[in-house]
């Protein structure tokens, strides 16, 4: 197989660059609450000093924004952890599920930025394939990030992962109609190259607002 | 007088612990937390510094800024960022901001630029005030 082509180099790197300069910006911002709230701490206590009474509350209300923020920046570097970890073995066995959810996570601030909702509705319990777990997460981001352009007016996204049969299902709908589009727009190169090197196949609703990527049951591992 | 500020950022924990602290050095501050909302504050009332945060919903702070400028090319505003890099502040500049700081801030480093944003104000005011009244002296024919 050709890893080298430009357009999976490049949709590879860029995916990689948005999710962690994204990742990096939430957790300046976490910082940035961290060092305010201490730093508030630090005034009330030389105020203290000066005579002036000490405010429990306020000093409480600090303390618990930075506990707060604290867990917040952890749960970010385990998600970037748990991204950057998904390289370390081109192919292997993989939980779609935890797939989905972690994608949710890494992209939330960047559809916040926009006002986009997105939901996620997964199996109870997991859904493995061999599959390439990175190239997958991938593949799903270039799909929300087409469906970010085009979102209908509810701006809320539904990733739905579903097992039929044999198969994975991974519906991503909530986009307003996109038939107006040539059909050689979609898939794009890159898209059609993770798509193939997933042995998956694409669906596309252009009607419907609708994007359904099936991974097929020569992948499945039971 | 106290400086009277608005901090525009997304982050409410931010807003909430920043404003405390400079509400204890004697500033009178508002916030926001979304730009729309905020364009309306500024529309109704009279701010020395706006504080606005690079990355928010739906309208970043340089497209803020633009909007600010085109309205009240007067208005000092200080753009937040977590990367404050060469790129950022040209662009910040070239739209008309008077400064940037980056997160974590050093709250006295804001603090000395929100009384730099405060001073320019009076400045620009002065010049106003001297220019129509040089005015109404020369109309009159003194």
């Amino acid at each position: 197989m050709d890893y080298n082509r430009p357009a999976v180099y490049q949709s590879g790197l860029q995916f990689f660059g948005t999710i962690s300069a994204s990742a990096s910006h939430e957790i300046k911002n976490t910082l940035a609450v961290i060092s305010e709230s201490a730093g508030l701490m630090q005034d009330l206590l030389l105020a203290a000093e000066h005579g002036r009474a000490l405010d429990e509350s306020r000093l409480k209300k600090s303390i618990e924004r930075i506990q707060a923020n604290v867990v917040r920046g952890d749960g970010i570097v385990k998600n970037m952890n748990a991204f950057v970890h998904s390289v370390d073995r081109i192919f292997r066995q993989t939980d779609v599920v935890m797939v989905v959810d972690l994608i949710a996570a890494l992209v939330k601030r960047l559809l916040d930025m926009q006002g986009i909702s997105l939901k996620t509705e997964t199996p109870t319990g997991p859904a493995v394939v061999v599959t390439a777990p990175f190239f997958l997460k991938n593949l799903i981001w270039l799909l929300i990030d087409f469906a970010i352009a085009r979102v209908a007016a509810s701006k809320i996204l539904c990733l739905v992962v579903e097992k039929r049969g044999d198969c994975i299902e991974i519906d991503l709908s909530g986009l307003e109609s996109f038939d107006e589009l040539p059909s050689d727009c979609l898939p794009t190169e890159p898209m059609q190259f993770l798509v193939d090197m997933l042995e998956s196949e694409l669906e596309i609703d252009a009607d419907g607002g609708r994007l359904m990527l099936r991974l097929r049951s020569v992948s499945r591992v039971d | 007088m106290p400086e009277k500020v608005l901090i525009v950022d997304d982050e409410k924990d931010f807003l909430d612990s920043v404003s405390e602290r400079l509400g204890l050095r004697g500033m009178q501050v508002s916030t926001s937390t979304h730009p729309k909302e905020a364009l309306k504050k500024i529309e109704n009332e009279s701010f020395d510094a706006v504080i606005l945060d690079f990355q928010m919903p739906e309208m970043d702070g340089l497209a803020v800024l633009e909007v600010l400028k085109k309205k009240n090319p007067d208005l000092q505003v200080i753009l937040l960022t977590g990367h404050a890099t060469v790129e950022r502040g040209i662009e910040a500049m070239k739209l008309g901001a008077l400064d940037f700081v980056e997160k974590p801030i050093d709250l006295e480093t804001l603090t000395k630029k929100i009384k730099q944003a405060k001073a320019q104000k009076m400045l620009i005011v002065e010049k106003k005030v001297e220019d129509r009244i040089q005015k109404i002296i020369t109309d009159k024919g003194w």
